[in-house]
């Protein structure tokens, strides 16, 4: 490649050269720095709202859940409202049962929520109760539940009961909602 | 209105003494509801029924529960229409006066039942 000697010894001069400046002092050093840095700067930017977006969802989701949960308990009541003065003792437990298993399903993950906590354990014994009253009505004959308004009369307080602690956790659900939207809201100015 | 109250206390203090003789044979409809029925005068028939309500509030994060027991006392005609009903839970006086009168038919219904144990228990 290289015959001359002469040749050689220069070039071997300006590679020492070359090398001999520190790399700070050339452009192309800060010219990466700067797009490194840049490139950085923006990771993280994206990182943060990445992470703002995933909470936002999350939240949303929450109220999506929540806002489901407040139709069941909606519907739960409208039920508990129906209650016939003339109810058979196999209608109402059929009722009972079903609004039992609906509300416990629906309270169920929120047992350990501190807002929520009180009234879940008193809407849990008012059912303990319900099913208690329904008990001491069960006929002894059942083929003859000739007496009327029996069964009503046995449940109608604990029903009214679990209508209102029904009512006591909407609203606190409508609240919770409330104040997811209120946390999301970014602060003006 | 106290007249017809008083009255109606007579009466079923009237009842009560009735069964604790015996003489008057109640059926049980349901572990707290009684029946007494006749056909003579005229067919009518006396329902007594045990409600236990149970009142909760929420005070300073402790559930409290209040339990009240009351009777309810209804009179029916031979066309099943309630010629009498009385809510123990609203006048004081009528509920006492059938707290009493549970007493007795359910304490009827015991000696009953150790009655018909004494029947079918080997003699020694």
């Amino acid at each position: 490649m290289f015959s001359d000697p002469q040749q050689i010894e220069d070039t071997v001069s300006l590679i020492l050269r070359v090398i001999s400046k520190p790399f700070w002092q050339k452009l192309e050093f800060w010219i990466t720095i700067v797009i490194a840095v840049t490139g950085v700067i923006f990771s993280i930017l994206a990182f943060a709202e990445a992470r703002k977006a995933k909470r936002a969802a999350t939240e949303a989701g929450r109220t999506v859940k929540i806002q489901t949960i407040t139709i069941e308990l909606t519907e739960v009541s409208q039920k508990l409202d129906k209650l016939r003065p003339n109810i058979p003792f196999n209608e109402a437990r059929d009722m009972l049962t079903e609004i039992s298993r609906r509300l416990r399903r629906i309270i169920s993950p929120f047992q350990a929520d501190p807002d929520l906590k009180c009234h879940i354990d008193t809407l849990r014994e008012v059912l303990t109760g319900a099913k208690e009253s329904l008990n001491s009505v069960r006929p002894t004959d059942p083929a003859n539940e000739e007496t009327p308004y029996t069964v009503y009369y046995a449940i109608e307080s604990d029903f009214a009961s679990i209508n209102d602690c029904v009512a006591d956790l909407l609203g606190l659900f409508e609240k919770k909602t409330i104040n997811i939207g209120d946390d999301n809201v970014a602060p003006k100015g | 209105m106290s007249h017809q109250k008083d009255e109606l206390i007579i009466y079923i203090n009237k009842i009560t003494e009735s069964t604790r003789l015996g003489e008057m044979l109640w059926t049980r409809i349901n572990p707290t509801t009684y029946t007494w029925s006749t056909d003579k005068p005229k067919p009518a028939k006396i329902i007594l029924q045990q409600v236990q309500r149970s009142t909760r509030r929420i005070i300073g994060g402790n559930i409290i529960v209040r339990t009240s027991t009351h009777y309810l006392f209804k009179v029916i005609d031979q066309h099943g229409q309630e010629v009498i009903a009385v809510d123990g839970s609203e006048d004081e006086s009528i509920n006492t006066s059938l707290s009493p009168l549970y007493e007795a038919i359910l304490s009827g219904f015991t000696q009953k039942g150790i009655e018909f144990l004494k029947t079918i228990l080997p003699d020694h």
